[in-house]
């Protein structure tokens, strides 16, 4: 009875929870496909009437035509979209690479070797996380602004590598602590040196924490705004998230909005929906024994 | 094929001492075990061998070649770790294979190699299984083909055998001593476990906080231990130990201790020997005195020069029984194989010792005296 009345409480709390954050985008989803009337129909429609791809269409740049409307034209904000679309894929496809190459090599040595200082560099890693990330944006845009990266795609992900990098090795030496040191010590006796044990031990037993990495460095990249924002907005080289205030700011549809905002949300559920299944822990089990005594 | 030579090696972890000046030669061919307690820095020394760990100062030899600064994958090693440490993401072929495929061996013959290394250890049908899917004993075999499959220069295991069940222990006792015999390959095998040492070590290594306390065959170590440690360490049950005072009263020798009194007989040349020894060498006449729980006999009956005690439990496990007695406020065991008949726990019982096979150690030094 008391077991049943807390799942109950559990189940109610959690659906809360999720409705708190679900509706939101819910209610952004039912705006894309209205137009603006229904929009702002009294009462509110919650789920709309007729339900139209006109303003993906127009977002994208694609003009469309309806009997009951007459011609829909293209947004004038399509070409910021499509742009931010494709700067935000390069700088985020860029930054999930180099971000995963670079941290697992840098992670490897820090997690197995003993290092001189390697609680020093750690540190390090460490506290360059713990600068707030707007006391870097101004001498970041200086040298920016002279070594030509302003308003580069390139120059955004290097400021995303920046953030992404340490995050990453401590994920990743978090996971490889979690390994059997003796694997490598096996391997080693094997006839592996230190880049065979790498290669042939630690990559492919730390596939989960690989993918977490890659997962987490490509929403980041993503959805990051305020480099973003400071370093390409109004350039050729703007990324997604900087197109949406400028949007709001020159009182764009809102419709047209919400269909963007959608549009922008896709490819990461596509990331986290296609390695979800590699993130489960690898059967770590039989690896070596427990001890007994 | 392979000689190891310890010389002068010290190795710390902070501050802990691993290995304390270890002199110590291990001849080729030979199945030669490190044995100590957990803690003692027998793991180190292997781990020196392998390459794993680096000495502080001192040199290890192979074949008189030192290999200080050989880097652990050219030192053709194998090692068998307490843990199997199976690679988890590779089915037990490419775990076998792994060490070949570090050669550079030819497809055709990594695959020979692995199939007959896994056949000789009954495990060649489990190739296609990861390592989840077998069994604790399968899995060490399965790091004891990886070992073999590579026909190593020596063959270094650390407590292969303390994670299986005890009946499976005896069994691969038995086949770990006769592969290594059949391949003649150099062998250094670490435990803490006196009976694997006994049955299966050509020669035994007694290290206490990396200090090797003695070197010697297991029935010499059995029967002249250097010291009460290494007394104590060897069979099971372990050795009874007195503190006595040695008494010289008009020729007759008397071992004295709170609980008894017995006098050492002379009859023979080498009771007097050994009192003449126990003079030269005992501080004090205080001494210590021990005996095996086999070299003790007990009797219903009050007997001269014998120590009397009580019977506290008999365990009897088939062929003999353990019987714990308490002398004093003492427990100690004796084993016997036919315990006198009407024997029960409580009643008063005679101890009588066999002085011909008496250990005696000097109290403050704990040295053998009778060496």
């Amino acid at each position: 009875m008391n077991m049943n009345r807390k799942k109950i409480l559990l189940v109610i709390f959690v659906s809360f929870i999720i409705f708190w954050s679900l509706f939101p985008i819910l209610w952004i989803f039912n705006h894309s496909l209205m137009f603006e009337e229904e929009l702002y129909s009294r009462p509110p429609h919650w789920i709309p009437q007729n339900p139209i791809p006109n303003n993906y269409m127009q977002i994208l740049g694609i003009p469309a035509y309806y009997p009951r409307y007459g011609e829909v034209k293209a947004s004038g904000h399509a070409p910021a979209i499509l742009n931010g679309i494709r700067n935000s894929t390069i700088v985020a496809l860029l930054v999930m690479t180099a971000t995963v190459i670079v941290a697992t090599i840098v992670a490897y040595p820090l997690a197995r070797f003993n290092l001189r200082h390697g609680n020093k560099y750690l540190f390090v890693v460490l506290t360059s996380r713990t600068i707030p990330a707007i006391s870097i944006a101004i001498p970041y845009f200086i040298f920016f602004f002279y070594l030509g990266l302003y308003g580069t795609v390139f120059g955004v992900a290097i400021l995303h590598f920046s953030i992404t990098i340490p995050f990453m090795i401590w994920v990743l030496i978090g996971y490889l602590n979690t390994l059997p040191l003796d694997l490598d010590r096996s391997a080693r006796v094997d006839g592996y040196g230190r880049l065979g044990v790498f290669r042939k031990v630690i990559v492919p037993m730390a596939g989960p924490a690989i993918v977490t990495s890659i997962v987490l460095t490509f929403l980041f990249s993503w959805n990051e705004f305020l480099f973003a924002w400071i370093f390409t907005s109004g350039t050729t080289a703007q990324t997604l998230p900087p197109a949406f205030p400028s949007m709001l700011f020159m009182l764009a549809d809102p419709n047209n909005m919400a269909a963007a905002v959608i549009i922008s949300l896709i490819p990461p559920i596509v990331i986290c929906a296609f390695f979800e299944r590699y993130i489960t822990r690898l059967k770590i089990v039989g690896a070596v024994q427990i001890k007994s005594g | 094929m392979t000689k190891i030579k310890f010389e002068n090696v010290n190795k710390k972890f902070d501050s802990v001492v691993a290995a304390d000046n270890v002199n110590l030669e291990i001849n080729d061919k030979e199945f030669f075990i490190i044995l100590g307690p957990s803690g003692g820095g027998k793991s180190t020394l292997l781990n020196l061998i392998a390459g794993l760990e680096q000495v502080d100062s001192g040199t290890i030899y192979f074949d008189d070649k030192p290999i200080n600064d050989v880097p652990p994958e050219k030192r053709n090693v194998a090692m068998v770790f307490q843990s199997y440490a199976i690679y988890p993401h590779m089915n037990v072929f490419d775990n076998v294979a792994m060490g070949l495929r570090a050669k550079k061996l030819a497809k055709q013959e990594v695959k020979k190699q692995v199939e007959n290394a896994t056949e000789m250890l009954g495990i060649r049908e489990y190739l296609n299984r990861k390592p989840y899917q077998l069994s604790g004993g399968e899995r060490q075999r399965v790091a004891l083909a990886r070992a073999l499959v590579r026909r190593p220069d020596a063959f270094l295991l650390d407590e292969p055998l303390a994670n299986i069940d005890a009946k499976l222990r005896q069994s691969v006792r038995v086949e770990l001593k006769s592969l290594q015999r059949q391949f003649g390959i150099t062998t250094v095998y670490v435990t803490h476990d006196q009976t694997e040492a006994m049955s299966m070590g050509d020669r035994v290594a007694l290290i206490r906080q990396g200090k090797i306390i003695q070197t010697s065959t297991p029935s010499e170590m059995y029967s002249r231990p250097l010291n009460t440690f290494v007394a104590e360490f060897l069979g099971s049950p372990s050795i009874t130990l007195f503190e006595t005072d040695l008494r010289d009263k008009d020729g007759r020798y008397i071992f004295e201790a709170p609980a008894f009194v017995l006098e050492l007989p002379l009859e023979t040349a080498k009771m007097r020997n050994i009192t003449a020894t126990i003079r030269n060498k005992a501080r004090d006449n205080k001494v210590m005195i021990g005996f095996r729980p086999e070299d003790l006999a007990i009797h219903k009956e009050s007997l001269n020069n014998a120590i009397e005690g009580k019977i506290y439990l008999i365990e009897n496990l088939g062929k003999e029984s353990i019987i714990t007695l308490k002398i004093g406020e003492r427990l100690i065991q004796a084993v016997s194989a036919h315990p006198p008949a009407g024997v029960h726990v409580d009643d008063t019982v005679w101890l009588t010792v066999d002085f011909d096979k008496m250990y005696i150690f000097d109290k403050e030094t704990q040295q053998n005296l009778l060496i």
